[in-house]
C-alpha cells in the first residue's frame, strides 16, 4: 500500500499550521546549530599551562618542515628535538649567494639536478655557527643530545631525498649524534605526512591535503618516540583524542601585519596537562595545510593528540595562511617562511633568526604556555 | 534558439575552468614571484657576505688560479654531471608527457568504441577534454620546475666554482 496515498487530505488551515511548526522547528534546530557551531569556532586567549620550557620539540611537514628546521635551531636552548618530513637544513635558502632566496627555495632546496647544486651545506653550517656566535639564535652546542626523526619518501619529488641527505649532513655535522637520528628513506611514498587511516591518500601519491596512508608507518606516533625516547618509554597512542581542542587566538602574538600568520592557531590539551606539568610539542603543517585551506584535517586527524593524550604533552598548532595583494606578504600557497617574504627589509630579509617575525611569533606562544596555570 | 547545454557539458566546462584558471593562477604567482629590484639588492647583499666587499680581489684570486688543472677539472666534472642531469630530467619529463597523453588517448578510444548510446559517445568526449586539459597542465607545470631547477642550478655551479678558485 502507498503511504502517501493512504493520507488524509489536509485542510488549508491545518497545512499552514504544521508548515508554520515545521519552520518553527527548522528555525529552533537552525539556532542550536548556530549556537554549537559558534561554541565549537569560539577564539580563547592562548591558556598558561606551566609547561616544561625545557621540554619542547617541533615536527612538520614541507614548508612546516624546513620552519621546523628553522624554530629547532634558533631556539635549541629549549628544544628536545624535531620530526623533519621532507624538509631541508636551516637557512636553506641562503645555500647560494648568486641565486636570490625564492631560486634557492624552489631550487637548491627542493628538487636540485644533483647534490653539488642542492643545499650548500658548508655555507650554511659556516652562517649557522656565524649567528650563533653573533647571538642572533641559540647557541649550537645544545644539539649534542637532541634526538631528531626525519623521513623521505622515495616517490616525493617535491622535495627530494638528496635535499634531506643534505639535512642529515647538515645537522651531524653541527653536532647532533648520527645515533640521535632515526632518518628513514625507504618507504614509497609521495610528498605526505603519514598516518595510519586507510580514509587517507594512497601512499605513493602527491596530492592534496597531503596526509597519506602508508601502513605501518603512523607518523605522529614515530616523531614523539624518538624525541622522547631517551626519558622511559613512550606510551602508544589513546585509541581516540579525549582531551580539549582549543581555538587559541594567535593575532595577539604577531609582531606585524606581514606574517602571512591566520589569527587563530589551534591548541590540544589533554585533560592531564590542565593543571600543568607538561611538555610541549609544535606540529607545523605544510603549504596548503592551513585551516584556511583544508579546515582541521591537519589538528585532528594526523594523530598527534591521541599521542598527547598518553604522553603529557600539549600540541600547539601554528597556522600560516595564503596571502597576496597590495600591501600583503606574497604567500599565494599559505606556507611558512623559508625565504624572506615576511620580512620588510628587502635587502637582508630576516626569515632565519629570533627577530624574524614568524618565529618571534611562534617564541611568544611558547613563552605563554610557560607561564605558571593561574 | 538557443542552443541548450547538457549537465555533462556544463560539468566539463566547469572542470576545465577550474584547470584553466589554476594554470593561469600559477603562472601569475610565477611572474609576481620574480622581482627583479628586490631580487638584486639581495642577491648582491649575499654575494658581498660571501665573497666580501672587494670584488678586484675575487677577480685576482680567480685569474691567478684561473689555469690550476685540478680545479678545472673538478668545475668541468661537476658541470658535466649538472648538464647530464638536465637532459636526463628532460628527457624524463618528455617521456612522462608522452605517456600520460598516450594514456589518455588510449583510455578515450577504447571508452568511445564502448559507447553505445549517442549520449554515452557525448560523455566519453566530455570526459576525455577535461582529461587531456589537466594532463597539459601538469605537463607544463613539470616542465617549468625543470628550466627552474637548470636555472638554479647553473648559478650555482657558478659560484661553486668561483668559490673553489678564491679558497685555492
Amino acid at each position: 500500500m502507498n503511504t502517501r496515498s493512504a493520507q488524509r487530505p489536509l485542510s488549508h488551515s491545518r497545512l499552514v499550521l504544521r508548515r508554520t511548526v515545521q519552520t518553527a522547528l527548522a528555525g529552533v534546530l537552525l539556532c542550536s546549530a548556530l549556537v554549537t557551531t559558534a561554541q565549537a569556532a569560539t577564539t580563547v586567549e592562548m591558556p598558561a599551562l606551566g609547561i616544561d620550557i625545557k621540554e619542547t620539540s617541533v615536527s612538520g611537514l614541507s614548508s612546516g618542515a624546513f620552519m621546523t628546521s628553522q624554530v629547532y635551531i634558533v631556539f635549541s636552548d629549549i628544544m628536545k628535538g624535531a620530526g623533519i618530513v621532507a624538509g631541508g637544513p636551516y637557512y636553506c635558502a641562503g645555500s647560494w649567494s648568486f641565486n636570490s632566496y625564492l631560486q634557492n627555495a624552489t631550487g637548491a632546496c627542493m628538487n636540485p639536478l644533483t647534490p653539488s647544486v642542492g643545499p650548500n651545506v658548508p655555507a650554511l653550517l659556516a652562517k649557522t655557527q656565524q649567528l650563533s656566535k653573533a647571538g642572533s639564535i641559540d647557541p649550537t652546542t645544545n644539539l649534542s643530545d637532541d634526538h631528531i626523526y626525519m623521513f623521505s619518501g622515495t616517490k616525493d619529488t617535491t622535495v627530494t631525498t638528496m635535499v634531506m641527505d643534505a639535512n642529515y649532513q647538515y645537522l651531524t655535522q653541527l653536532g647532533v649524534p648520527a645515533a640521535n637520528i632515526e632518518y628513514i628513506k625507504d618507504v614509497a611514498a609521495g610528498h605526505a605526512f603519514i598516518t595510519d587511516s586507510t580514509s587517507d591518500t594512497s601512499c605513493g601519491l602527491t596530492k592534496p591535503p597531503y596526509i597519506n596512508y602508508c601502513p605501518p608507518t603512523e607518523q605522529a606516533d614515530a616523531i614523539i618516540q624518538q624525541i622522547y625516547a631517551d626519558e622511559g618509554p613512550v606510551n602508544p597512542p589513546a585509541a581516540s583524542a579525549s582531551g580539549e581542542l582549543l581555538q587559541v587566538d594567535q593575532k595577539a602574538f604577531l609582531p606585524t601585519s606581514m606574517t602571512s600568520m591566520s589569527d587563530n592557531a589551534y591548541l590540544y590539551v589533554p585533560k592531564s596537562c590542565e593543571q600543568g606539568g607538561c611538555r610541549l610539542h609544535i606540529a607545523l603543517h605544510g603549504c596548503e595545510q592551513g585551516y584556511k585551506v583544508i579546515g582541521d584535517q591537519y589538528y585532528t586527524t594526523t594523530g598527534y593528540n591521541e599521542m598527547a593524550d598518553t604522553n603529557k604533552l600539549v600540541i600547539l598548532y601554528p597556522q600560516a595562511e595564503p596571502s597576496q595583494g597590495a600591501g600583503k606578504p606574497y604567500n599565494p600557497k599559505g606556507c611558512w617562511d623559508f625565504w624572506g617574504y615576511s620580512a620588510t627589509n628587502p635587502t637582508n630579509p630576516d626569515f632565519y633568526t629570533r627577530d624574524a617575525p614568524q618565529l618571534k611569533a611562534i617564541r611568544a606562544m611558547i613563552d605563554r604556555l610557560a607561564q605558571p596555570v593561574q | 534558439m538557443k542552443a541548450k547545454t547538457s549537465p555533462e557539458g556544463v560539468d566539463a566546462l566547469k572542470q576545465i575552468t577550474a584547470i584553466v584558471s589554476d594554470a593561469v593562477n600559477n603562472y601569475m604567482t610565477t611572474l609576481q614571484a620574480i622581482t627583479p629590484v628586490k631580487d638584486y639588492l639581495q642577491i648582491a647583499t649575499s654575494i658581498k657576505e660571501r665573497f666580501g666587499d672587494d670584488p678586484s680581489a675575487t677577480a685576482q684570486a680567480m685569474i691567478k688560479h684561473i689555469f690550476d688543472p685540478e680545479l678545472m677539472m673538478s668545475s668541468v666534472k661537476s658541470l658535466e654531471e649538472i648538464s647530464s642531469a638536465a637532459v636526463k630530467r628532460m628527457q624524463a619529463d618528455q617521456s612522462t608527457a608522452l605517456s600520460t597523453l598516450k594514456d589518455t588517448s588510449d583510455s578515450y578510444f577504447k571508452s568511445i568504441t564502448e559507447a553505445k548510446t549517442p549520449e554515452a559517445w557525448k560523455s566519453v568526449q566530455v570526459e576525455s577534454m577535461v582529461a587531456f586539459y589537466k594532463d597539459f597542465k601538469d605537463i607544463t607545470e613539470e616542465q617549468m620546475n625543470t628550466v627552474n631547477a637548470i636555472y638554479v642550478g647553473s648559478k650555482s655551479w657558478m659560484e661553486s666554482t668561483v668559490a673553489s678558485y678564491c679558497a685555492k
